[in-house]
């Protein structure tokens, strides 16, 4: 009994993944990124066995064009979702706002930490680590490169442990 | 393989395709359900706004020529002419200036290039219409005492009695209700963002979710946004005639400065629309 347990619980963890609209999905997620003002745009969609890649997305925020992306990998098993941006190119108009370049950016999700999503950037930098906490509805990430520091500096705050970057959604 | 094969029997294995294939079944069928039911959205695109219009949908920005005529023509000692009475002036940044006199209690409409007594009418501010007569230069102002006397413009300025002649080193220079920004005071700000945010806070002004201008939060006293005529509580809901809606016209303005002459700023203060005019030299 318990053999078929465990067996029926790992079936359906891989068939939740295999099986999923993907796309489907995904347009779900880009109506609820819209309501927050980003559209992902002119993206080539590629299906994967448990993952959706979207090659050469243009990223606008609040109709602005903010970043042209090389790719974005959605990944999801259930209980550990990730979204991994790699090779962000930023709208030069914000040279100052936005650390550039990125090689990376990923948000992964985990049922083992409900309320929050982790958030790595990775670049010409020290890496940015962060979180967004879903139930207090704000981004902090932490800033421990010096040159970063000074170039964003008037959008950080210093708290006990260093910089941060905060925002509230 | 052969291990596995030992410990489950042919009924075994079965057994346990079935739970497999059935649980993957279920599975399936209830993605499905999902997808119909709940996830039938289609891809989002972004498109451009269609309303919106070109940052130089003003190409003959003809208050420029104005402004060049009426500025060598001011700078020229001039003569006043009493026997003409300025009655109005119609002051549009885009158009050529109309102005309205009075002589002899009969009004005339006079335009760029028009004649009266003599005096060719060479251009005007909003507060003073210039002459040219015989070589020589004169000027009309309008009367304030006179209380039909009127300037009417198409900007509001904040300080329109404020008239502070051209000095070069200076990087804003109002004069005759027209403020001249130099084109190294812009460059200081697009070449360092950071520099604006010291100085003024400037936030998404929503209305039923819609972005309907960019309200100002903070202006730092004495600073160049202050000198400006920008205030606290200001929302600028339209740079050059385009609605700042979103934040693609307000980035594209900021890409596109440095290329303007001139800047209009439609202004909401104390729910009251107003107009800044900028002049980039």
């Amino acid at each position: 009994m318990v053999k078929k347990a465990i067996i029926v619980f790992i079936v359906t963890i891989l068939s939740l993944a295999i099986f999923a609209p993907k796309r489907e999905l995904y347009y779900l997620l880009e109506d609820r990124l819209k309501e927050n003002g980003i559209i992902i745009h002119n993206e080539e969609i590629e299906d994967g066995l448990i993952s959706l890649t979207l090659n050469h997305p243009t990223i606008y925020f609040k109709g602005a064009l903010v970043a042209n992306v090389d790719k974005i990998r959605l990944w999801t098993i259930f209980f550990y979702s990730r979204m991994a941006i790699g090779h962000i190119n930023i709208n030069p108009t914000f040279p100052n706002i936005i650390p550039s370049p990125i090689t990376k950016l990923q948000v992964s999700y985990s049922l083992v930490d409900p309320t929050n999503l982790s958030i790595l950037v990775t670049g010409n930098f020290e890496d940015l680590n962060g979180n967004l906490s879903i139930k207090d509805k704000n981004i902090h990430i932490d800033v421990t490169d010096k040159k970063l520091i000074k170039k964003l500096k008037s959008q950080l705050k210093k708290g006990e442990n260093g910089w941060y970057y905060e925002t509230s959604l | 393989m052969g291990g596995i094969m030992k410990l489950l029997s042919k009924d075994k294995i079965i057994e346990y395709l079935i739970i497999i294939l059935v649980t993957m079944g279920i599975v399936k069928i209830g993605w499905t359900i999902i997808e119909f039911s709940i996830l039938d959205g289609d891809d989002v695109e972004y498109h451009k706004p269609s309303d919106l219009k070109s940052l130089y949908y003003r190409p003959n920005f003809s208050s420029e020529k104005v402004y060049k005529e009426v500025k060598d023509v001011s700078r020229i000692k001039s003569d006043t002419i009493h026997s003409i009475e300025l009655v109005a002036i119609l002051y549009q940044p885009s158009t050529d200036p109309i102005i309205t006199v009075s002589k002899n209690g009969k009004l005339t409409v006079m335009l760029v290039g028009n004649e009266i007594d003599g005096y060719i009418l060479e251009g005007a501010t909003p507060s003073e219409a210039f002459f040219i007569r015989d070589n020589k230069n004169y000027s009309i102002s309008l009367n304030q005492e006179n209380k039909n006397a009127k300037s009417i413009i198409t900007y509001v300025n904040t300080k329109p009695s404020t008239v502070i002649f051209e000095d070069d080193t200076k990087e804003i220079v109002s004069r005759g209700g027209v403020t001249t920004i130099k084109r190294d005071f812009i460059k200081k700000y697009t070449q360092n963002m950071g520099n604006i945010w010291k100085n003024i806070g400037i936030n998404e002004k929503v209305v039923n979710g819609n972005i309907i201008g960019f309200q100002v939060n903070f202006v730092k006293r004495g600073s160049d946004f202050a000198r400006l005529g920008l205030r606290r509580g200001d929302i600028i809901t339209a740079i050059n005639g385009n609605a700042l809606n979103n934040y693609a016209k307000a980035l594209d303005i900021y890409k596109n400065i440095n290329s303007l002459e001139n800047l209009t700023l439609t202004i909401k203060r104390r729910n009251e629309e107003m107009e800044l005019e900028y002049e980039i030299r």
